[in-house]
């Protein structure tokens, strides 16, 4: 039995002498309160009855608190496929309500942006695409972590929603929006007469890349940091490139082929930072 | 061997939820965790604040259920510490509160007592000498400060260790010490005094 104290003092003269020397208490003082303390267990306390004891309980069981809303969902959860699939759809639309109107305002005008920019006669429109591409990589990595910056981690994490399935969430969202906003402006450049699918990807693949990446480093480097290091290295990089014809041709990939490759590396990177969602966001509590 | 003690721990460990295991539960709504707490802690509650209110019954029964009740209300457990301290803790406040409002002083309630006068067994001489017995310890305890009478209560009859009673009376343990001297003492004379007042 644990934690139950007797309701007598201990018929023990060696436990009370020791009690009494605990206390503090000379030879003297114990051999005098010795048989003061003993008698003090003279004194019986009744026990409680049943019926007390029944009165008790049904006097506390109304003021229980009820099992909190978060509690229910975990035990409850999901039973079968559609049920999961309701679950994401609900948690999908949950996410949408929290996305600030300047992600999807900026990230219009950025396409927008583009568009008149691209439009302009004389200008490579490839460069001009993949410089754009991680501006829009910055607003969804920023959409994605959202919760670092304003230090609510915490809160994700009481969450009964993973880290993971947040992250995927997110980018579901943020990456479905811009490769929306891609296929629009590819319907423009199509209306115009312009080759649709190098330029799509000029669009995509730096956007993939970029965002991946930033993903992936974000958990070592704080977002800002990551995001921004990220974007220097391909705007230097795509600069590069293009200043120099014999460094692609050396890479032995055509502009598209590169476009492709820089796409597949970026979407592999958002797999591993989604894989290792939990960890980076768990460092990141601990650094923030 | 080993093994076997672990499993033995396991099962000890499933079958008696500790005291913080239970007010976790309780915080989630779990009436068979508070029917365990209860049944775990209103008998020596019951004794400590009989014994408090020096021998009131009816009033130790309204101060356990008060107790219980302020733990549910005020949810001022913090995951982490021991139980048993806070919970004393709240009883020790519920009656000093209880004592302060009704503005009384401690009388000896012979109601128990006279219970057992009306029972054969062991005869009522017998009854008559433990009822005497029971008043002065009652009365000796009654007539010390409540601060004294809590600790001296919860250390002889509640087994508590000086930490625990600091803890429970949010005291250091030097002032722990000084009460249990000061108030040993103060008992012993108070019961010199009353039992020389009867002769």
């Amino acid at each position: 039995m644990m934690n139950q104290p007797k309701s007598r003092p201990s018929g023990d003269a060696d436990r009370l002498t020791k009690k009494l020397q605990e206390q503090g208490f000379d030879d003297e003082d114990v051999a005098t309160f010795l048989p003061l303390l003993e008698r003090l267990g003279q004194w019986h306390a009744p026990s409680p009855t049943s019926e007390a004891t029944d009165r008790l309980l049904a006097r506390l069981e109304p003021l229980l608190p009820g099992p909190s809303p978060i509690r229910v969902a975990l035990q409850t959860g999901p039973v079968g496929f559609t049920s999961m699939l309701q679950e994401r759809f609900a948690q999908t639309c949950l996410q949408l309500t929290l996305f600030r109107p300047w992600f999807w305002f900026s990230s219009t005008l950025i396409a927008i942006l583009g568009l008149i920019l691209t439009a302009q006669s004389g200008v490579d429109r490839s460069l001009l695409l993949e410089l754009l591409g991680p501006a829009l990589s910055y607003l969804a990595v920023a959409a994605v972590t959202r919760a670092v910056p304003s230090n609510t981690l915490e809160l994700e994490f009481a969450c009964p929603v993973s880290a993971k399935q947040l992250t995927l969430t997110r980018l579901l969202i943020v990456l479905g929006y811009d490769v929306s906003l891609g296929l629009i402006l590819s319907l423009v450049w199509r209306a115009a007469g312009v080759n649709v699918l190098p330029l799509t990807l000029h669009w995509l693949a730096p956007l993939l890349l970029v965002s991946g990446l930033s993903l992936l480093l974000s958990g070592r480097l704080g977002v800002h940091l990551a995001v921004g290091a990220v974007t220097i290295a391909w705007l230097l990089s795509t600069i590069l490139v293009q200043s120099s014809v014999d460094l692609a041709h050396t890479a032995g990939l055509a502009t598209g082929q590169r476009a492709v490759v820089l796409a597949l590396c970026g979407i592999a990177a958002i797999v591993v930072a989604i894989v290792r969602s939990e960890a980076r966001s768990r460092r990141q509590l601990h650094h923030g | 061997m080993i093994g076997g003690n672990a499993d033995v721990r396991e099962r000890h460990t499933v079958t008696t939820p500790s005291d913080e295991q239970l007010m976790a539960a309780i915080g989630g709504g779990d009436s068979a965790a508070l029917s365990l707490l209860v049944t775990r802690y209103q008998g020596p509650l019951f004794g400590y604040l009989y014994r408090f209110t020096s021998g009131d019954r009816q009033l130790a029964e309204d101060l356990v259920q008060e107790t219980f009740i302020r733990v549910l209300r005020q949810r001022t457990f913090r995951a982490g510490r021991p139980v048993k301290p806070w919970l004393y803790a709240i009883a020790t406040n519920a009656a000093r509160d209880s004592l302060r409002r009704a503005a009384r002083e401690i009388t000896l309630n012979l109601e128990d007592a006279t219970e057992r006068l009306a029972d054969p067994e062991p005869g009522p001489e017998a009854v008559m000498l433990a009822l005497a017995q029971d008043q002065a310890i009652a009365q000796g305890i009654a007539q010390l400060p409540d601060e004294y009478r809590a600790t001296l209560l919860l250390r002889y009859y509640h087994d508590f260790s000086l930490q625990e009673i600091a803890d429970a009376l949010a005291v250091p343990l030097g002032t722990v010490k000084s009460r249990l001297s000061v108030g040993t003492h103060r008992l012993r004379d108070a019961l010199q005094r009353t039992e020389a007042e009867r002769r």
